[in-house]
């Protein structure tokens, strides 16, 4: 209930809510069900061998490996998880004047940052939330990185390449009708450690995005080509901001799409990029602050860098916390302890000091006693007795 | 003072006994032969003086005779007592009193001494001015003679207290109501930890055996489960006079229907039906199934503690009137059958193992015994027809009984009716002693009337003619919830006052002696003004019996199993001793033999495993050769035994058949002792260290008088459990049903808050 309540995005409650009616809950509850069945069977042999027939053993060792796949399968989704509970920390840097509050401002449907055609407007970092494929983000928007005599852009500029530093994903955005100059060759050196870098320890360690803005500036040409994929985001680019998690999913798959043309029209358009510098970021997209285009393959693109695409996909309905992955991992480890036993052919009553300790860990996340749920089942699965 | 007057106690009696069923008499008919002394026993308001007599001849007769209903042929009797000599040598020498002399008057002196406590004195007093029967002081009584009564006896006296063995029937001394059978899965652990303590129930079992079986062979050495067929009257005997010959201890017939307490809620004694008073400064009560007891047989019911004896009626009472909780369990018992009219050719034969294993650590008691067989036979279609023509006869499917009863023993017919998809279900037919017929009917009870009991057996392959000598029957009797007692099982209610065996809520006769020694040895301490004994949990099955009993709630008899266990690799039978006989030498339940025998023992595993780790053998020799083939994989280098053993499948009769078995002292039990712990050694290593985490967590204590329901982060449930169980630290809270962790965390928070204040 915990999570419900602080939750962050409709998906991150809905994920929560799933955990607590049957989601998560049901999924670990069912591992621990069938470790349960495991043990039972290796149990009742250990007080009753004599009453019971003989323990099917190719069944047991089946099971042990199904149980052991499905609990890898819930590990998996341990990272959407908890991106959907934290959220992504989303830093935008640039030159001056490239029009990163516009994008900011763009992208989060708002008026949030101040922009003036002034380079350098953006003296702090400025903070903007919302919502992209059920993933809750966080946009910083920062002071354009440029050498400055004054005093207090050069402490936003400091600012920025901390908010660089710390971001889970670095978006940069240079001017698309400009292409690649000199100063975003220097800006790249200091926040990814070039030669020229002075930024001194704060180097970037997340992904980044390179934007090219100013889209609409460019050639008649290039704003036909992209034109299929933004006139269906412009219209549902906003809606994406506000639109339950179920909207979001359908249109962003579809955005990934047409991100990935995206990213190719940028490379066949030649927006030329020194060598060394390509390969920093993961994706480019070609946007139109102004027009509001582009934003869609964004949001895609930034769900693929968060490895959040199956989320945004609908592939899983829940994913597993910390608390609950730690409890896979305990289980994970048990199993594994208990292939030992079964390969090194140890007598039964060692298979089930594993198999308890990974019912055990999951017993957890319901908080059960084990003992007298094997006798439960052990009594009623079996006839037993004098 | 708040003594209880038996006067009103005893019309109170009277006034049940005259409420027994009118059809008692017919229902008695089939037993009434087994009864002899004990049917008099029963007290009538015409013959109160009858019963005396009869008891007192049939008492003096039972040292040489066993019960009239048993003949018994001289050659087990001599047996009998040869072995029960050997037992003597158990028991501190330094008791300078005849304990079969009655010391009939006043105030007196009884010095007794052990090598430990030195001598202590049991102060004298003078005649309570309510009691007008002649006056007598011990250190510790117990109240019933049965498993737990014998083993609480025998530790309160092996530690050196003047001791008062109290029992409705001398003829019925440990006796075995059910199946005669000691062990099995789990509570041969229990017995096997209860020799380790110095204990008889084991000693006497390896002594009366008829057949001996290790059950769970194929598995690992934690599970190996001995089981022996015992011979019932036998074992009675043996046991009586085991007791007889108990320095210190008097044993003696009387029915306790109060207590005497003192005005700081101390017990000082117990009061019996006939009016006498005897004092201690601790009680042990053992009324096993005998407190208001009723059995059953069909629809008929008759006021009895088991087939044939008397209840005790007005003990519950008196402890309700003392404040303390009581309720009913019941359980059953199958029909015993003759087994001359069986035909075996019909039968599938049980032998018992050939290589014999023991219970007892004390080699003195090591004794072969030819075995007998036991028999598999199995339902057939009849039997199930039969039942379910008439499931409206049962108790449970007819509807005047709801109580269900234990899981783990279900009756023939709650078997068929909810395994109605098997076919057949299998009988044991198990012989109750070398010189008797009766034979014991194992996974056949019933709750049908007994005019169809006879019907439903005969339908059994082997047994169409077989006669039936005692019909089966269930019994439901009071038990005191054990949440009321500590882990010493002393009652959290009155100091001096222990609760043991079945009247916790327990069944079995390994439980029961379990308990016995433990109350026995901490009444024993309570009188000598010593402090109490605990065995913890991960210590032995007993300290997890323990501990499951004063914390959980019991739907149903307990009964110890291997998976009630969390660290059972470390509780095996074959370490039993290393874990408890320390600890019992240290309290003084272990006299110098045993003590030798131990620490002699001890040392030849342990220089064997030495030995073990520093031999090396050739990768080439026919040792490494054949341990390659066995295990499957090739030996590198030259691998010491130690390595070796390590291995799968590489045992140590391996290592004897290549001639590098142990020197000629070692025991093949030692040999095994010292294989395990080297084969196992990475699993117990980390099982160790589990409970070292789990301990230093868990051992965290409560405060007494913690106010449970003044917390509110607790859940309701668990306010409510806490209050009542009132654990003692924060382990055993978190093993009381309807405490969640979540309940456990908020539990630790408020006692860290509590502390920073």
């Amino acid at each position: 209930v915990s999570q419900l309540l602080s939750a962050r995005s409709a998906a991150a409650a809905d994920s929560a809510l799933a955990g607590l009616q049957g989601g998560v809950g049901a999924a670990v509850g069912g591992l621990r069900a069938a470790l349960l069945d495991l043990l039972v069977e290796l149990e009742a042999r250990l007080d009753f061998d004599e009453d019971l027939p003989p323990l099917d053993l190719p069944w047991v060792k089946r099971k042990i490996g199904e149980v052991q796949a499905r609990v890898d399968a819930a590990l998996r989704t341990q990272r959407a998880g908890s991106l959907l509970r934290r959220g992504l920390q989303v830093a935008i840097v640039g030159q001056p004047n490239v029009g990163k509050s516009s994008l900011l401002n763009a992208w989060t449907d708002s008026d949030r940052a101040i922009v003036t055609p002034t380079a350098g407007t953006t003296r702090d970092v400025v903070e903007a939330a919302l919502v992209v494929g059920g993933v809750p983000v966080t946009l910083l928007d920062t002071a354009g990185i440029r050498h400055s005599e004054d005093e207090a852009e050069m402490i936003g500029v400091e600012r920025s390449r901390a908010a660089a530093a710390a971001a889970d994903v670095v978006v940069m955005v240079v001017d698309g009708a400009a292409g690649w100059t000199a100063e975003d060759g220097e800006i790249h050196a200091a926040l990814w450690g070039g030669e020229g870098g002075g930024g001194g320890g704060c180097k970037v360690r997340g992904p980044a995005l390179l934007v090219a803005n100013k889209d609409d500036l460019r050639g008649a040409g290039s704003q036909h080509c992209s034109g299929t994929g933004s006139s269906s985001s412009s219209s549902s680019g906003s809606s994406t901001l506000r639109s339950s998690s179920r909207d979001v999913r359908s249109s962003s798959s579809n955005g990934s799409v047409a991100e990935e043309e995206g990213v190719e029209e940028a490379e066949a358009e030649g927006l030329v990029l020194p060598p060394g510098v390509r390969s920093t970021f993961a994706g480019v997209v070609r946007t139109s602050a102004a027009q509001r285009r582009g934003l869609q393959d964004l949001d895609a693109a930034l769900l693929r860098l968060a490895g959040a695409p199956q989320l945004a996909a609908g592939g899983v309905a829940w994913a597993v916390n910390e608390r609950q992955a730690e409890a896979l991992l305990r289980c994970r480890e048990a199993l594994s302890r208990l292939s030992e036993s079964v390969a090194a052919d140890l007598p039964l009553d060692f298979w089930t000091i594993d198999l308890r300790s990974a019912v055990l860990a999951l017993g957890e996340v319901s908080g059960q006693e084990v003992g007298e749920e094997v006798l439960e089942a052990v009594f009623s699965r079996f006839c037993i007795g004098k | 003072m708040k003594a209880l007057t038996s006067a009103p106690m005893a019309s109170a009696t009277f006034h049940k006994l005259l409420r027994a069923p009118v059809s008692v008499p017919q229902l008695l008919a089939p037993v009434a032969p087994a009864l002899a002394g004990a049917n008099s026993w029963r007290p009538t308001l015409h013959h109160p003086c009858a019963r005396r007599q009869c008891c007192t001849t049939s008492s003096s007769a039972a040292a040489t005779a066993p019960a009239a209903d048993h003949p018994t042929p001289a050659p087990s009797a001599t047996a009998s007592t040869s072995t029960a000599a050997s037992s003597s040598t158990n028991s501190n020498p330094s008791t300078p009193t005849t304990p079969t002399t009655p010391t009939t008057s006043g105030p007196h002196i009884f010095a007794s001494s052990t090598t430990h406590s030195g001598s202590s004195l049991t102060p004298s007093r003078t005649s309570s001015p309510s009691s007008w029967y002649a006056e007598e002081d011990y250190d510790v009584i117990v109240v019933g003679a049965g498993h737990a009564g014998c083993e609480a006896a025998l530790a309160a006296a092996r530690l050196g207290c003047r001791t008062l063995l109290l029992t409705l029937n001398l003829d019925r001394i440990a006796w075995q109501p059910c199946n005669p059978a000691v062990g099995g899965p789990a509570k041969s652990q229990l017995v096997h930890e209860v020799d380790a303590l110095g204990g008889e129930i084991g000693r006497m079992a390896d002594r009366t055996y008829l057949q001996k079986r290790v059950l769970n062979r194929s598995k690992g050495p934690a599970v190996w489960a001995l089981r022996a067929q015992t011979d019932k009257a036998e074992y009675s005997r043996g046991m009586r006079r085991v007791l007889e010959e108990q320095p210190g201890l008097e044993i003696r017939e009387a029915m306790v229907v109060g207590l005497d307490v003192g005005p700081n809620d101390e017990v000082r004694g117990v009061r019996t039906y006939f009016g006498i008073t005897f004092r201690a400064r601790a009680v042990v009560l053992t009324t096993g199934t005998f407190m208001n007891g009723t059995i059953w047989v069909g629809r008929q019911s008759m006021s009895a503690g088991r087939a044939g004896e008397a209840a005790s009626v007005g003990l519950t009472e008196a402890l309700q009137g003392l404040g303390f909780e009581t309720d009913r369990l019941k359980t059953g018992t199958p029909a015993r059958i003759d087994a001359r009219s069986v035909d075996y050719t019909a039968l599938e034969p049980q032998p018992g193992d050939e290589e014999e294993r023991w219970f007892s650590f004390d080699p003195a008691v090591h004794v072969p015994r030819p075995q007998l067989c036991c028999y598999l036979t199995r339902t057939t279609p009849d039997t199930h027809r039969l039942i379910r023509e008439n499931l409206k006869e049962t108790p449970i499917y007819g509807g005047w009984v709801d109580s269900k009863g234990p899981r783990y023993c279900p009756s023939i017919e709650d078997k068929i009716v909810r395994f109605a998809d098997k076919e057949s279900h299998q009988i044991f037919l198990e012989p109750e002693g070398r010189n008797t017929p009766e034979m014991y009917v194992q996974g056949f009870s019933t709750g049908l009337p007994e005019r169809l009991q006879l019907a439903l057996l005969q339908t059994l392959p082997g047994l169409q003619r077989v006669k039936m000598l005692r019909p089966a029957y269930a019994v439901e009797y009071d038990y005191l919830p054990a949440h009321q007692c500590h882990p010493s099982l002393e009652t959290k209610k009155l100091q001096g006052l222990f609760f043991s065996g079945q009247l916790n809520g327990t069944t079995g006769y390994e439980e029961a002696a379990a308990q016995g020694l433990v109350a026995g040895l901490n009444a024993g301490l309570r009188a000598q003004g010593r402090p109490p004994v605990s065995l913890p949990r991960e210590s032995s099955y007993l300290g997890t019996l323990l501990d499951d009993l004063v914390t959980k709630d019991l739907r149903e008899p307990y009964r110890m199993l291997t998976s009630r266990s969390e660290y059972r690799l470390l509780l095996r039978s074959d370490n039993a001793d290393r874990r408890l006989t320390p600890l019992g030498r240290e309290v003084g339940l272990i006299d110098d033999r045993r003590w030798e025998l131990f620490t002699a023992k001890q040392a030849r595993i342990e220089t064997e495993k030495a030995r073990l780790a520093a031999t090396r053998v050739k990768a080439d020799s026919p040792l490494a050769q054949a341990a390659a083939s066995v295990s499957g994989h090739a030996v590198p280098g030259s691998p010491t035994l130690e390595e070796l053993l390590r291995r799968p499948h590489v045992h140590y009769h391996l290592l004897q058949q290549h001639g590098l078995g142990g020197g000629e002292g070692l025991a093949g039990v030692e040999a095994e002792a010292a294989e395990v712990d080297i084969k196992y050694a990475g699993f117990i290593t980390r099982q160790e260290k589990q409970l070292a985490s789990l301990a230093s967590k868990a051992s965290r204590p409560l405060p007494a008088d913690l106010d449970y329901a003044g917390i509110a982060t607790l859940s309701l449930e668990a306010r409510e459990k806490l209050a009542k169980v009132r654990p003692r630290d924060i382990g055993q809270a978190s093993r009381i049903g309807g405490v969640s962790p979540a309940d456990i965390s908020a539990l630790l928070i408020h006692l860290e808050v509590a502390r920073r204040r």
